[in-house]
């Protein structure tokens, strides 16, 4: 290899602009410095904003609750939708005369396994706060999720919800014991050492944030100068990158086409064997562990759903699940006494927000008769 | 294997890793080696086919040398020529000819031609013909002397970073390259990682992100309105644009640090001020191949006013072709052609300089430049002749700036910007530590955010590179 390029005569050795520092670690530094701080101020500034946008455990257990916690409810966006906790602490305070604190933290494809080691996280973090905590878990049409330590513990396209929350020997046994493709187990693995970094592992978010605001601005600023014309042919929201509930006029699409996945048997098609093996099982044993006691708690869903829990394979589960129950001693709640139709189902999946607030105080009311029921 | 896969990047480590410790020798046969995994990566059989029609090539080199009458070289590049055009014309243009003739007959109720050959298109066939082509014509014309090492001959045809989309090499320009031992300088490698890098933003970043605005029109059932067709047709101008030379960047890069110098392929086309200077500045090893082996044989500018109209347009058409089989393409050329020879009617004997002398004529002449382009790529995008009709119907007609045309005009704008600071800064150089400040801390702060930027605005869904279909 010869030296550096010969700049004589050109503009580079004319003007101070083109001048490269004379010092060697000066001219080398800059390329290690510079980078470095503005990589290490972004990567900071990401940190408080990201866990904001990570609702849940992560935010839950970055900030925690001002006072203690009685309850968590916890399950899938439905629950998310469905449950508004202060409907519930107020109705459930006016029923014993005693304060009452729940929180919501459902999320839209947090599965039972992320729901477990969240719990985890929180019970480790914060023993006062949420010792002897009731959690509730979702059971649509009496029937929990019944995936094992076997299964993806993730859903595909949610796998960033479970990773920050396992430890290092977790995430050992995540790769011996579930039954993952070679695909699978590299993106696990990619996530594993992504997740140093929040401006890596948020990337996308970081990206539909700023771009929304970027568009935002935008349109504000062009808003001023030209009239828009409005339309419905914008950008919508995409439910797995957003992380929320859809809302737009292809939610009702998306939903059914979850329907007919569902009703094919693509989810759960044969029974569950033994419901002792189950991630629900062992998130009993996390929470009684806690001081605390799991409720099984029934949602509403329209009837666009109701088919895929009609089932052989789903009556099996419900009566194995019946006689597991009762070895466990956990109760089932229905809110037997919330009426309602498909017109509460905007996007045929999720319980619209105005109904949440009804829904919740019924639930309190069920809750309260079992609880009484039990004295 | 795409440069933008991520098997490229093992790959290429591996072989540089390689090429840096073998001597001379090994490193022809380790890049020929790894040409043939690049290129089998697609689909093996098609080697075969290449290492064909090198061959016929590699030997009608060495009897063009060795001839001595007029008449056996011309018969012998006839032969390489019309072997080389009958492989490019059988897989490319087979069943374009045959589906025009039979659409001609239908129309003229003549019946229909049944003939149809259900063939996938060897990737880079029109780079590596052409490639090929102009060693043997350099041999017929005295330029070269042919290669005596048929390894080194398949490497010149075969070498990976340009076999596929070019730039297309010049026999008379790798040929000493492949054939002597290469000294890498310090500041060659510096240029390659940089053309490396800036490649891959312009392909990436900026293409890839532009890509569904183009295409959020183009691949719509209807086209939506005027303000939405005319913001498609910027994004695509600056697409095509990254992608193609993002791709050549890329190309010369890795050319560069392996110490080979590939010949450049754009130099900011989107600031020439008429047509010509654009054709100097777009594609250049294109343009400049179909002049020296095309426009001058059918006799250039020699042979009176209407022939050289003839020829621009006749060379710009081929052109058009090469780009693909579709009649789209074909008019495309044929509008460039037309647009050069209304400038050579208009400004006479000035065509050829042409650059208006103040800064404030030079500036329209570009914005115009720009919008002539503009169109151009409007009839190299549109599926079919109705989707032209309808964007032109609707680009003077329906100017409505809707949502949708905000949030295109805001990608259009950041991505836009970032190709527009960039090159305004670097101005095309390979190496952009002759650049001001470049050196006083803002080339680590530009090369930072870029690849923050890459990061973080990657797309979901990442888009073949456009120049491979050709």
């Amino acid at each position: 290899m010869t030296n550096e390029p010969d700049l004589r005569g050109t503009p580079a050795a004319k003007s101070w602009m083109y001048r490269a520092p004379e010092n060697k670690w000066i001219r080398w530094g800059q390329w290690i410095l510079i980078p470095a701080i503005l990589l290490f101020a972004l990567e900071h500034r990401m940190k408080p904003w990201t866990i904001k946008r990570e609702t849940g455990y992560i935010e839950a257990a970055a900030k925690p609750p001002a006072k203690p916690v009685d309850a968590i409810f916890i399950g899938v966006s439905r629950v998310e939708a469905a449950i508004d906790p202060d409907a519930f602490d107020s109705r459930y305070k006016e029923l014993t005369g005693k304060e009452y604190h729940s929180l919501n933290l459902g999320h839209p494809s947090r599965t039972a396994a992320v729901h477990y080691f969240g719990l985890r996280k929180l019970f480790t973090k914060y023993p006062n706060l949420f010792k002897n905590c009731t959690v509730f878990i979702e059971a649509p049409f009496d029937l929990p999720e019944a995936r094992t330590w076997q299964d993806n513990w993730a859903d595909p396209g949610y796998e960033k919800l479970l990773v920050p929350l396992l430890t290092k020997s977790d995430f050992g046994r995540f790769l011996n014991e579930a039954k993952l493709s070679s695909d699978e187990r590299m993106l696990y693995r990619e996530l594993w050492y992504e997740q140093k970094s929040y401006l890596i592992y948020y990337r996308k978010i970081i990206r539909k944030q700023a771009m929304t605001k970027y568009d935002g601005v935008f349109a504000k600023l062009v808003g001023k100068v030209h009239h828009i014309a409005k339309n419905t042919s914008g950008r919508t929201l995409d439910i797995k990158s957003d992380g929320s509930i859809r809302i737009d006029e292809n939610a009702a699409e998306v939903g059914l086409d979850k329907a007919k996945s569902w009703l094919h048997g693509t989810v759960a098609p044969v029974p569950v064997a033994d419901w002792n093996k189950t991630v629900l099982a062992d998130i009993r044993k996390l929470v009684e562990q806690n001081g605390g006691k799991l409720v099984l708690f029934t949602m509403p869903m329209s009837s666009v759903f109701a088919p895929g829990y009609e089932t052989p394979v789903k009556d099996t589960d419900r009566r194995t699940l019946i006689a597991t129950r009762a070895t466990w001693a956990v109760p089932l709640i229905t809110a037997t006494d919330f009426e309602y139709n498909d017109s509460d189902f905007p996007d045929t999946w999720h319980l619209s927000g105005k109904r949440s607030h009804d829904f919740s105080s019924r639930l309190a009311d069920a809750y309260y008769k079992t609880t009484m029921a039990g004295k | 294997m795409l440069f933008n896969s991520l098997i490229f990047v093992p790959f290429v480590l591996i072989v540089l890793g390689l090429y840096y410790s073998m001597p001379f020798r090994w490193q022809n046969w380790m890049l020929l080696i790894a040409s043939c995994i690049f290129y089998g990566c697609w689909d093996w059989r098609y080697l075969i086919l290449l290492l064909f029609s090198t061959s016929i090539d590699f030997i009608v080199g060495q009897k063009l040398h060795d001839a001595h009458s007029p008449v056996v070289k011309k018969k012998l590049l006839l032969f390489s020529c019309v072997v080389n055009l009958s492989i490019l014309g059988f897989f490319k243009y087979f069943n374009f000819f045959i589906d025009s003739a039979s659409y001609m007959l239908s129309v003229l109720h003549l019946g229909k031609l049944g003939a149809h050959v259900t063939v996938l298109l060897p990737v880079g066939i029109s780079f590596y013909t052409f490639h090929a082509m102009s060693y043997t014509i350099d041999i017929y014309r005295d330029k070269l002397n042919p290669i005596r090492n048929f390894a080194d001959y398949m490497l010149f045809v075969l070498y990976f970073p340009q076999l596929v989309a070019g730039p297309i090499a010049r026999a008379s320009l790798l040929i000493p390259q492949v054939a002597n031992p290469r000294k890498i300088k310090r500041s060659q490698i510096a240029e390659g990682i940089w053309l490396i890098f800036w490649g891959y933003i312009k392909k990436c970043l900026i293409a890839d992100n532009l890509a569904p605005v183009a295409n959020l029109v183009f691949e719509a059932k209807h086209i939506p309105n005027g303000v939405q067709c005319l913001l498609a047709i910027y994004a695509f101008a600056i697409q095509i644009y990254c992608d193609f030379s993002g791709y050549t960047d890329i190309a010369r890069g890795l050319g560069k640090v392996m110490g080979f110098e590939l010949s450049l392929n754009f130099n900011l086309p989107y600031i020439a001020c008429n047509p010509p200077e654009f054709w100097q500045r777009w594609h250049i090893s294109l343009s400049s191949w179909l002049r020296d082996y095309l426009y001058i044989p059918l006799g250039g500018n020699r042979k009176g006013t209407f022939m050289t109209y003839r020829n621009l347009v006749l060379t710009m058409v081929i052109g058009g072709l090469w780009h693909g089989a579709a009649w789209h393409f074909v008019l495309w050329g044929a509008y460039h052609g037309l647009i050069l020879v209304l400038h050579r009617l208009i400004f006479g004997k000035k065509a050829d300089k042409g650059v208006p002398a103040s800064a404030l004529n030079k500036n329209l002449s570009r914005i115009c430049m720009f919008h002539l382009t503009c169109f151009g790529w409007l009839l190299f995008r549109v599926r079919d002749v109705s989707q032209l009709t309808e964007s032109l119907h609707s680009l003077t007609s329906r100017l409505v700036l809707d949502a949708s045309a905000v949030t295109m005009l805001s990608s259009l704008v950041l991505f836009g910007g970032i190709l527009a600071v960039m090159e305004l800064w670097i101005q095309n150089s390979d190496d952009p530590r002759k650049r001001p400040m470049w050196n006083m801390g803002l080339g680590p702060v530009a090369v930072t955010i870029l690849a923050l930027l890459f990061m973080l605005l990657y797309p979901q869904s990442q888009q073949a590179f456009l120049y491979f279909q050709f």
